[in-house]
């Protein structure tokens, strides 16, 4: 029985893989709803965060 | 702007946060191109995205924000190694038009209604405006007289 157990324990990890619960997987990006503007680093800003001068820009695309 | 971004940007003096105001009354794509370009912020190449969409428009390679402009922005986001399919996803069910919909209330509420326009430290700058403008302004706000 025991010279089964490693078969045993890699089948658990790949189902537990398979069903997303494996050790340190993590929530993707595509289910963060929070607005970009709010996260941190914004990913719409370049350059330091804490400049001195922080402009705006408004844009549109056509 | 190169310059702005050499002298300012690159120096720590001035940080650029783009913002949407899709003129969608005139511009039939440009929510959909906001979208895009939202939509690849996720995956790290907003302001490449952002750039091709800029010179698709230029070449009317997009127009009104059509299933044929979804194909363009998809084979875009493939052409700038990121997922097609999840870029597709967040664009098609809309993931977030919330934040173009606050950024268009913040525009309204600053009394912005044509693009572009900058909020430089709070002081509104509108329509494109040479270098030398920017630096007039930036100038004065790092030193002031």
């Amino acid at each position: 029985m025991q010279r089964f157990l490693p078969f045993w324990l890699g089948l658990l990890l790949l189902s537990l893989v398979a069903c997303g619960f494996a050790p340190g997987s993590t929530t993707s990006t595509p289910n963060d709803t929070s607005l970009l503007s709010e996260r941190t680093p914004n990913p719409r800003m370049i350059g330091d965060a804490n400049a001195p001068v922080k402009i705006i820009e408004f844009s549109d695309y056509q | 702007m190169p310059q702005l971004m050499k002298n300012y940007v690159d120096t720590g003096k001035v940080s650029i946060e783009i913002r949407d105001f899709p003129l969608t009354q005139i511009h039939t794509g440009a929510l959909m191109a906001a979208q895009a370009a939202n939509c690849s912020a996720e995956q790290g190449q907003f302001f490449l995205m952002r750039k091709t969409l800029f010179n698709g428009t230029a070449n009317k390679e997009w127009q009104d924000g059509s299933l044929d402009d979804l194909t363009t922005f998809g084979n875009y986001a493939a052409s700038i190694g990121i997922d097609r399919a999840q870029f597709e996803s967040c664009v098609t069910t809309n993931r977030h038009l919330a934040q173009i919909k606050a950024d268009m209330a913040l525009a309204q509420q600053l009394g912005i209604n044509s693009t572009p326009a900058f909020i430089i430290n709070g002081r509104l700058l509108m329509g494109a405006q040479p270098y030398t403008e920017f630096t007039k302004i930036i100038d004065t706000m790092i030193s002031p007289p």
